[in-house]
């Protein structure tokens, strides 16, 4: 007798699975992050085999259009931004034929009822099963709503048996508070387990292979503690402005558009203990562990452990650029911080005394993200003065963008009589390396969450356990009156203010 | 590409050779070519003309996985016996720049009895910590008189079962040495990589729990394959007999049958854009008169069609990875031995010892 309870075909294939038949609903769908990002990570699935026979798309916006209008603008997005481009007629025309729209407004309840007797048309007709993914790719004031109406009319339920889940884009909420609130609302609808709320920085090829770094190779991980590591520096750097979104940056700041999600996650990668399981909550389980360990940097400490700074006039690649209060939407006594350092502590017994160095800001001169791993100096040397100078210490450097790969700093042997020693570089580069593109981050979150893959994705308590740090530094920053941040010019690292933190801490910042 | 031809067959004179190409790299400050190697890749290529077209291949594959590589060319037509070396670097430079990366690769002309040499030669020259592939570029290998003494150094052999001159005695060697236990070496075949995407959209029609029960309800299949060799079309069928659990009884022409009455009809058509036995296409039924459907579409395209009850879907997806080149650097990627290759293999050779029908031998 056929055992079908799995697949009996899909064993031993490389593929391991692709999802059950769905239909994947975008609130948002007029948005730029749906044309740029969202769509052309679904197309790039299928052109990759990776999407189930039974699919459908649905946008979902409030300007009524037809389905076919709805398909050209995303073919035109498709052609613009995916990595495969342009789209490739025969199956763009047939990707095309399970792409819908449904009008309406997020507040109206006829919108989803509308929207519902769609989906339950798309089930029959396209055999989507009613496996349902709601992608809130819409500003973040609509989230509670769209989620309040999702539970009012229904849709957060499956009547054939099937699931229903929620991706969700940051911001997710502007403070502890706001996080709280949200989760509440979240949770009086949906079950923690059906909920995805998306950091794209997760899906990035690299921070993946964190864990595989640290957990299938037997060296590095005997190393990975306060017993050889002397600190660790995660930058984020981007060369380009605000770029046009000066007002939601003003309510923002790198603050809250990096630290308290892409920086802090990646630290929790980087500093969790193994997991039991390399699965949703086990990975969950350890990576809140680091947030809730975080020393928190008290109101009046802030200026000791964190340093702002705001981008005036100058070039970045030569070009002019304009400083961050002439930007457009941006106050002109602007106190949004647009650079942002920060030294903290993990207190728990692997990471005791390590000191952290976040830092990230735009109009950096490049666009640059990396976690350094300094090493512990040797404890004596042997080979004196003619060692060419002081000898470095090793550096373990994991690349996430723009050149993903990871390298390794070791001193050695010039040739010749003399005992010189020179740093000399090891490096992996993804890009010259199994012959195989990386996905983009979204292409792999979205296939997660259709898998019902939860590992990348942020629980409700990690977000509060991050904003849980954050909000101590705002409170801090509320309290202290300044009339200026430290100014950078566009183009440079940074304000020298960061410089002279770091000299403090008798370090440097690394020269990326 | 740098190169340096040499006439020494002493590998230690190969080694010498390398050294002094590296040394050539480097830059004037001293700085060098970086150097990468992921594996040992023995090609052997059986006469000249496959040699060259072994080298095209190799030229590309060693850019995207640095090993050291040594390319045997087995010149038979020769009357003199000699051997000769060469030996080159593959640089490839790094995307936005910076460092080259490079390989190695070492070429050996063997003519007339020096073949029987080659063994002798490149085993010295492998590298050690990293695997040892052995691509068989074209025929049988298992009856070549060099095959025994170099397959003891390899960890994977691959073979091409589309070039085997004599398909049914050649999946007979496959099947023996699969079945030795003592045979040193897994044993990966290109030809059964050449399917991998056909059975990947079959698996994935199978997927949803609903569709899935259909399986226990096949009763016909028929795989179409473009005429020539039968290889990959009865390798295909060999996995999904095997991945059902379908015990052949009878074999015919073009026909393979089941214990529980099941067929798979295997039937030549034109090629059109494909070369001569590829894989163009499955079709099943179930004795509910459910009908699955993969096919090669113009245009480097596939479609997986459904058609159950009322529901009637077709999906349209690209297939266009089949170069030599794709297909080499997949196995390439792999160390491990592949089970649902040899459970086909199996298969077929159990069905090579079934009575035949009839109409006479499969």
């Amino acid at each position: 007798m056929l055992d079908l309870t799995a697949n009996p075909l899909r064993e031993g294939l490389q593929v391991e699975r692709t999802p059950e038949p769905n239909t994947v609903v975008i609130f948002g769908a007029s948005g730029d992050l749906t044309r740029r990002k969202l769509v052309p990570a679904l197309y790039n699935l299928g052109l990759d085999r990776l999407l189930p026979n039974n699919f459908a798309v649905v946008g979902l916006a409030r300007r009524p259009i037809p389905h076919d209008e709805f398909r050209r603008q995303m073919l035109e997005g498709v052609n613009a931004f995916s990595r495969n481009r342009p789209a490739q007629p025969e199956v763009w025309d047939n990707f095309a034929q399970g792409v819908f729209y449904s009008p309406g407004s997020f507040d109206d309840p006829a919108a989803y009822r509308q929207l519902g007797e769609l989906l339950d048309r798309l089930d029959h007709e396209r055999g989507t099963s009613g496996n349902r993914l709601f992608y809130l790719a819409t500003a973040p004031e609509y989230f509670p709503v769209i989620i309040q109406q999702l539970g009012a009319t229904g849709l957060d339920q499956s009547l054939g048996g099937g699931w229903v889940r929620v991706i969700i884009e940051k911001p997710f909420g502007r403070d502890l508070a706001s996080a709280v609130e949200l989760n509440k609302t979240i949770r009086a609808v949906l079950r923690e387990d059906q909920v995805y709320r998306i950091d794209h920085y997760l899906g990035k090829e690299t921070v993946q292979n964190i864990l595989v770094f640290r957990f299938a190779n037997g060296i590095f991980e005997p190393l990975w503690n306060r017993n050889h590591i002397d600190h660790v520096q995660i930058t984020v750097a981007e060369a380009v402005g605000v770029e046009g979104r000066g007002g939601y940056y003003e309510t923002s700041g790198v603050i809250r558009d990096m630290i308290q999600n892409h920086m802090l996650q990646l630290l929790t990668v980087l500093a969790m203990e193994p997991p039991v399981a390399l699965e949703g909550d086990a990975v969950r389980d350890e990576k809140v562990k680091v947030l809730r360990a975080i020393r928190p940097i008290n109101a009046d400490e802030v200026d000791t452990w964190v340093v702002r700074g705001q981008y005036t006039a100058g070039a970045i690649a030569g070009k002019p650029v304009p400083g961050y209060r002439e930007e457009q939407g941006v106050a002109k006594e602007s106190l949004t911080e647009t650079f942002l350092a920060l030294k903290l502590h993990i207190d728990n017994w692997r990471w005791a005394g390590v000191p952290f160095y976040l830092r990230s800001g735009k109009r950096l001169p490049k666009r640059s993200t990396e976690i350094a791993i300094q090493f512990k100096q040797i404890p004596l040397s042997l080979f004196g003065r003619n060692a060419g100078g002081a000898i470095e210490p090793n550096i373990l450097a994991l690349n996430i963008q723009p050149d993903e790969g990871i390298a390794l700093k070791f001193g050695a042997k010039v040739p010749g009589p003399a005992a010189q020693i020179h740093p000399v570089n090891m490096n992996f580069h993804y890009g010259t390396s199994f012959g195989v593109p990386a996905p983009e981050a979204y292409e792999r979150l979205i296939l997660d969450c259709l898998l019902g893959e939860t590992a990348l994705f942020t629980r409700d308590d990690e977000v509060e356990a991050a904003w849980t740090f954050v909000d101590r530094i705002l409170a801090g920053w509320a309290q202290t009156r300044v009339k200026a941040l430290p100014a950078y010019e566009a183009g440079t690292w940074g304000p020298p203010e960061s410089h002279e933190f770091m000299g403090r801490e008798g370090r440097k910042w690394r020269r990326l | 590409m740098a190169a340096v031809e040499s006439k020494q067959v002493d590998p230690s004179a190969i080694e010498r050779e390398l050294m002094a190409l590296w040394t050539a790299k480097s830059g004037p400050d001293g700085k060098a070519a970086m150097r990468a190697c992921l594996l040992n890749l023995l090609v052997f290529a059986p006469d000249v003309s496959a040699g060259e077209r072994a080298r095209q291949v190799m030229a590309d594959v060693l850019n995207r996985y640095p090993a050291r590589a040594v390319l045997m060319i087995a010149d038979r037509e020769a009357r003199a016996s000699s051997l000769e070396a060469g030996v080159t670097l593959n640089c490839e430079l790094r995307a936005g720049g910076g460092e080259e990366v490079c390989g190695e690769q070492v070429t050996l002309t063997a003519k007339g009895p020096a073949i029987l040499d080659l063994p002798g030669t490149v085993l010295p020259l492998l590298l050690p910590d990293v695997p040892v592939f052995l691509w068989w570029q074209a025929g049988n290998p298992f009856s070549h008189p060099i095959f025994d003494h170099l397959v003891r150094a390899v960890d994977r052999v691959i073979v091409d079962s589309l070039t085997f001159a004599e398909p049914l005695a050649s999946l007979a060697n496959v099947a023996q040495a699969l079945a030795n236990e003592r045979f040193p070496a897994a044993i990966v075949d290109l030809g059964w990589s050449r399917l991998s995407p056909w059975r990947v959209l079959t698996a994935q029609i199978f997927d949803p729990p609903t569709i899935r029960s259909h399986l226990a309800q096949l009763e016909r299949a028929r795989i179409t394959y473009a005429e020539g060799s039968p290889m990959l079309a009865w390798l295909f069928g060999g996995w999904l007999a095997s991945r059902l659990g379908w015990k052949p009884t009878h074999q015919a022409p073009g026909l393979m049958r089941f214990e529980g009455g099941q067929t798979i009809e295997f039937s030549p058509a034109p090629a059109g854009e494909v070369d001569p036995g590829y894989f163009l296409g499955l079709h099943l039924l179930t004795r509910d008169g459910a009908a699955f459907e993969v096919a090669r579409l113009p245009h480097a395209c596939a479609a997986t069609r459904l058609a159950v009850g009322d529901l009637k879907t077709e999906r349209v997806v690209p297939m266009h990875y089949e170069t030599l080149t794709e297909w080499l650097g997949r196995e390439l990627n792999r160390l491990s031995r592949t089970p649902l290759f040899e459970a086909a293999v199996r298969l077929l050779a159990q069905t090579r010892r079934a009575p035949a029908a009839p109409q006479g031998p499969m």
